[in-house]
């Protein structure tokens, strides 16, 4: 077991050509089978133990299933892109060194991609989730020198990394319910109730949107700006996989919510018919894939709704499948392309002429899609089907016509692109673009004959998930049982769509026109672009004057203790006093400094201000001798004079002209300046009057340092508490005096840096 | 006495730091101050392992030797180092090359006093030390744009330092104290608690440079050294944070304390990441962000007395925070102060490149990084103490925060411009700040072991 994680770890190293990212993609096939021949295995590394962290990855069915599909559909697209990337890269005129970190990202892919699948904790689940969605960023933006690439990698990026927090948040309620986060013991735990709906719907909803689930679809036809091989490869085996992946794997606890199931079925149906019929409408080859795997993994989630054994073995059974064909359609879209130079269904045909190989391996995809017989396809239509019928006729009709629309989507592609007048100007393609498409080809008819190997892979998927041996026996059956009746129906029906195009192809536009005016990816434009104006706003806000960030410390200031006051009882916290003869002159004194700080806010002279600010501080100091503290009186008086000596000869200082200049500007936004003011001054008024209103407190503090005056040897309280109580205080503003002084000397001669 | 001396012996190293430079300085010897500076620090950082896991006080209980208080020399004393080796390729033969390092160390100091203190007076006096040293330092290059950021942020730093006076002598009259531990007493009345609770708030909150309270940072940063924008970031901001956390853990819940940390921790995270998404500027852009990592500390905070977790994740979340922001910084540095410079670094010099794609994923919070432990940590304490709502506001902005870190990789890996010079100072921090970027992730049960 522990043989695929170590090949895997050198699989992450930067690789850089493509034969060894392939040699190595191969080896990592054989170590999975080889590790699930071996019985599975456990690897369960403590990171932090003391917070429950912990590396724990299990080979279990589930695992090898993904871990098969993601190694072994990228070894394929490896060797395809071998020849496909330095075509491409020629195209777009770029240097051949470039497609280095494209092997890079898909190999940092993959491996996070077996990650994903071995993990058996929720955490270790997020943190390879991301690594995929970092990976795909690199991707799908790969020609990074084009516009709408970036905007599509950024799209699929923010669509699954936001869905991913949900994913943490799930996790987060089942370990703050259940205290543990690994998978198999919340399993035990767990018990059916709202918690569980939520959590598990969270992780669920993280799961749909990697899955490219309507309402989450919008992202996976912007990805397809990726180079094809990306495209075939996240975008059939790896990348929407890890969707259906997240759901199988914490299915156990999913199903154990009727809620949940039944929303999975609703939006499963709702991806299948809007993947599909959007489908029957584009044009252009990779959207109509893309399309095509919106509706295909909704069969899948449709089937996780459907639940039971059926379901759960089911949908593991349709994403081989699907990924098989899927895939090696991807690599015909690119072969093609690469072999005309044209993209649009509607400007190809005739292509089975120049290549045979192509259109008869592709073929054979195609059949597997559309699930005709001696294709594996047939066992995934079977299985569907199946589960389908368990639940009654409305989902067994429903599933037909899903069906139907597969193979009408599919004939068109295909049709499309091989029969018909052949076109001029299409030349060969190298071997090992269609070496792939041929092997998978070949795989899916193996597939429909020998169908033992792959029907097993996918009991042991669905028994992870189902919690119980979930045993289906697809096989063929020549009776006339529920089953190959739906099938043939499911084919007349699509032979149908296929022949009364000119019928509803109208219809099919405008339901695709309806989506783009008001589907979901117009509400996540709008959303984005009204981060980007609000961010914009934030910071023009910010860059203004001086005097707005002094209001900016004092309006919050007043704000926040308002919002004290409102939480606090104020009852009985005002008192009004009464005035008494005696303190005539102490209000006649308040007054003085009320005036004198008014006519700060009105006079323009500089010298003025000084003046009135300084005669303000004297009258306090005045206040100060009323109380009966005549040395803080006179601290008071020295520190004013000091201060207002400054500030004159400072001004005497600044040339007269800018202090001209400065006087005659006009106040901006006065009215905002007064409403500011009046809000912190409210609420400074209010502070004081409620702290006055209380009884003073006891004065433990003073009465305890004159006491101890006397034993500390000195003559007064005041050089007792500075030399002796707060000495450490005293010796700390000694040292900022120090530092000021420093400071200032520093400035005075400071060096020129730039 | 003697044994106050002795407890405090790592912050009269530094002391005798600053002084030893001073000389040196005054010598004419600036060559000598810088490793005499180093060295001093050093020596500081080397005093404090043995006081690790004391729980006391000094001088009668107005200085506190405790595990955050420990632990902020452990990790400010070496990023005081780190961001002084950073400064000498900036700084280097001008005229007061000397006093620069002493400046460091003085900050450093007031950093210190902040984060040990137990006593209001030595809240006022950490602010003063911390912000004196700082306006010098920001202004140093005496050019326009620094004289500019210097002078924002001495007016807003004396205008919320005299509110924060003005509301402590409310503390002080209510409690007849000025100690932190006479807070309880606070309980009886609500009204002078609650001023106080504010003025405390704008003066330790614009050190921490909190939302709303944070207009000074960016203007300040960019027009600094960038050696002094990275310091600035990291030691008077957790000294700060931690200066909260202490004041946090005494005053008595009915204040409403929690709620008005959790409030200014919401602003703080999400107001820094939006605005931090349009900078072009990527020191503006780092300065921002570090507004919103303030706001994830405060998590911590806000979980104190409710979860043993909370002082944990505080120093774990400081010692990653400390390592991956000087790292950004540093490659900043190296490459250039606009986004425009960034272009191509990662294929022009493919080292700092990954490793500043390191520094940033570690601040968004992506594992195996210390930035993620931190901040787990930080969550699991937040839902611990019930505030879950808290910390799902967090996770939700670590994935707004990813698009503003991609906003630098992303141009990283673009067409390559010429090759930037890299010093050997530099890449010596960036090298040091990455070994401890992955450490403190990869070995973080270790850590853990040794706060208690």
């Amino acid at each position: 077991m522990s043989a695929p994680a170590a090949l895997l770890a050198g699989a992450l190293r930067p690789r850089y050509a493509a034969p060894v990212g392939a040699a190595f993609a191969a080896l990592a096939v054989l170590a999975t089978v080889r590790g699930w021949s071996a019985g599975g295995g456990t690897v369960d590394v403590p990171w932090a133990p003391t917070y429950d962290l912990r590396f724990t990855v299990e080979l279990d069915g589930l695992a090898v299933l993904y871990a098969l599909l993601a190694t072994g559909i990228g070894c394929a697209v490896l060797v395809y892109s071998s020849h496909y990337l330095p075509l491409h890269l020629e195209h777009e005129g770029r240097p051949e060194s470039e497609g280095t970190s494209f092997y890079f990202f898909i190999l940092l892919f993959m491996g996070s991609m077996v990650g994903l699948a071995m993990a058996q904790d929720l955490i270790l689940l997020f943190v390879f989730w991301d690594l995929t969605a970092i990976a795909s960023y690199y991707l799908i933006g790969f020609d990074r020198h084009e516009e709408d690439s970036r905007a599509s990698a950024l799209m699929a990026l923010l669509v699954t990394g936001i869905t991913a927090v949900f994913l943490l948040i799930g996790a987060l309620m089942l370990y703050a319910a259940h205290g543990t986060f690994s998978i198999p013991e919340l399993t035990r735990l767990t018990e059916p109730g709202p918690l569980l709906a939520v959590a598990g719907g969270l992780i669920a909803v993280a799961g749909l949107a990697k899955s490219a689930q309507v309402p989450f679809h919008f992202w996976l036809p912007r990805a397809m700006a990726a180079p094809t091989p990306v495209s075939a490869y996240l975008h059939s085996a790896a990348m929407v996989a890890a969707g259906v992946l997240l759901i199988g794997r914490v299915y156990p606890l999913i199903q154990k919510s009727d809620l949940l199931l039944d929303a999975l079925l609703v939006v499963g149906l709702a991806s299948m018919a809007v993947g599909g019929v959007l489908a029957l409408t584009r044009d252009v080859l990779k959207q109509l894939l893309a399309y095509s795997t919106v509706s295909q993994y909704g069969y899948v989630v449709f089937m996780y709704g459907l639940g039971g054994k059926y379901g759960a073995a089911g949908a593991a059974f349709y994403v081989i499948a699907h990924a098989l064909s899927k895939s090696a359609l991807f690599l015909t879209a690119g072969a093609v392309t690469e072999a005309t130079g044209e993209d649009r269904l509607s400007r190809l045909g005739g292509m089975r002429k120049p290549l045979p190989m192509l259109a008869l391996a592709s073929g054979l995809a195609a059949a597997g899609l559309a699930a005709l017989p001696l294709t594996i396809g047939f066992f995934k239509d079977e299985l569907f089907f199946g589960a389908a019928l368990e639940r009654g006729p409305v989902f067994s009709a429903l599933t037909v016509l899903g069906a139907a629309l597969t193979f009408a989507y599919i004939w068109r592609f295909w049709s499309g692109i091989f029969l018909g007048a052949p076109r001029d100007g299409a030349c060969g393609v190298p071997v090992a673009l269609v070496a792939p498409v041929v092997a998978l080809g070949a795989l899916v008819l193996v597939g429909g004959v020998f169908v033992g190997p792959f029907a097993e892979l996918a009991v042991a998927a669905g028994t992870v998930s189902y919690d119980a041996p979930a045993v289906v026996e697809p096989a063929y059956h020549l009776d006339a049982r529920p089953e190959n009746l739906m099938a043939l129906a499911a084919y007349a029906l699509g032979v149908l769509i296929v022949v009364s195009r000119p019928v509803w192809s109208g219809a099919a536009m405008g339901v695709s026109r309806l989506g783009e005016v008001a589907g979901p990816e117009r509400l996540y434009d709008l959303t984005v672009r009204g981060l980007n104006r609000f961010s914009d706003f934030v910071h023009r806000a910010e860059v203004r004057d001086l005097r707005s960030r002094v209001a900016a410390i004092l309006l919050p200031a007043g704000i926040l203790v308002g919002v004290g006051f409102l939480v606090t009882p104020t009852e009985g916290a005002y008192r009004v006093g009464e005035v008494r003869a005696q303190d005539a002159p102490l209000i006649l004194a308040l007054l003085s400094v009320a005036v004198a700080s008014l006519t700060t806010t009105i006079t323009r002279r500089h010298v003025t201000l000084a003046l009135v600010l300084s005669s303000a501080g004297f009258v306090l100091a005045l206040v100060y001798a009323f109380f009966g503290a005549p040395d803080v009186a006179l601290v008071a008086v020295l520190v004013e004079t000091i201060l207002t000596l400054v500030f004159v000869a400072t001004l005497k200082l600044v040339p007269r002209k800018v202090l001209h200049r400065q006087a005659g500007l006009p106040t901006e936004r006065p009215r905002r300046k007064v409403f500011f003011s009046v809000i912190a001054g409210a609420f400074a008024f209010a502070v004081v009057w409620g702290t006055l209103s209380q009884p003073a407190a006891e004065r433990s503090v003073a009465d305890e340092h004159l006491r101890l005056t006397p034993e500390a040897h000195a003559k007064d309280a005041v050089t007792a508490i500075l030399a002796d109580f707060r000495g450490l205080d005293t010796l700390g503003e000694i040292s900022v005096v120090a530092l000021v002084l420093l400071a200032v000397a520093t400035l005075l001669n400071a060096g020129r840096l730039r | 006495m003697a044994r106050d001396l002795a407890l405090l012996a790592p912050e009269i190293a530094v002391v005798l730091t600053a002084v030893g430079a001073l000389l040196f300085e005054m010598l004419r010897l600036p060559k000598v101050a810088l490793p005499f500076t180093i060295v001093g620090l050093l020596v500081a950082t080397g005093l404090t392992v043995p006081l690790l896991g004391t729980e006391t006080t000094a001088f009668s209980g107005t200085f506190r030797i405790d595990a955050l208080g420990e632990w902020a020399k452990l990790v400010l004393l070496p990023a005081t180092i780190l961001s002084v080796v950073l400064a000498y390729p900036e700084v280097k033969n001008t005229e007061r090359e000397g006093t620069v390092y002493v400046l460091f160390s003085l900050t450093a100091l007031g950093a210190l006093v902040l984060a040990g203190a137990g006593d209001v007076m030595f809240l006022v006096l950490g602010v003063l030390l911390s912000s004196i040293g700082s306006f010098a330092l920001v202004a140093y290059p005496a050019d326009d744009r620094a004289t500019e950021g210097a002078m924002k942020f001495f007016v807003f730093g004396s205008v919320t330092l005299a509110v924060m006076v003005f509301g402590l002598t409310y503390w002080f009259g209510a409690t007849g104290s000025t100690l932190l531990s006479d807070l309880g007493r606070l309980g009886a009345v609500p009204l002078a608690a609650a001023f106080g609770l504010v003025a405390v708030l704008v003066g330790l909150g614009y050190k921490a440079s909190l939302v709303p309270f944070h207009f000074w940072a960016p203007d300040a940063y960019e027009g600094a050294p960038v050696s002094v924008a990275a310091f600035l970031s990291i030691v008077p901001k957790v000294g700060a944070v931690f200066a909260i956390a202490q004041l946090s853990r005494d005053l008595p819940a009915e204040t409403g304390w929690p709620l008005a940390v959790a409030a200014l921790a919401v602003l703080s995270m999400t107001y820094g990441n939006l605005a931090a998404l349009v900078q072009e500027n990527v020191v503006r852009l780092l300065a921002y962000s570090s507004i919103a990592q303030s706001g994830y500390f405060l998590l911590g905070v806000v979980a104190l007395g409710e979860s043993g977790l909370a002082v944990r994740s505080l120093v774990v979340f400081a010692a990653a925070y400390a390592a991956m922001n000087l790292g950004a910084f540093a490659i900043v540095l190296l490459a250039g102060r606009t986004l425009r410079d960034f272009a191509g670094l990662g294929r022009s010099r493919p080292a700092a490149g990954a490793a500043m794609v390191v520094f940033l994923i570690s601040l968004v919070g992506i594992p195996p990084l210390g930035g993620f432990v931190g901040k787990l940590l930080l969550f699991g304490a937040a839902i611990d103490a019930g505030f879950i709502w808290l910390a799902v506001v967090g996770i939700l902005n670590s994935v707004v925060s990813l698009a503003v870190y991609l906003r630098i990789v992303v141009p990283m890996y673009g067409q390559a411009k010429e090759k930037p010079d890299s010093p050997v100072p530099v890449a010596a921090v960036w090298v040091t700040a990455l070994t401890f970027t992955l450490g403190i992730g990869l070995a973080a049960q270790v850590l853990l072991g040794q706060v208690t």
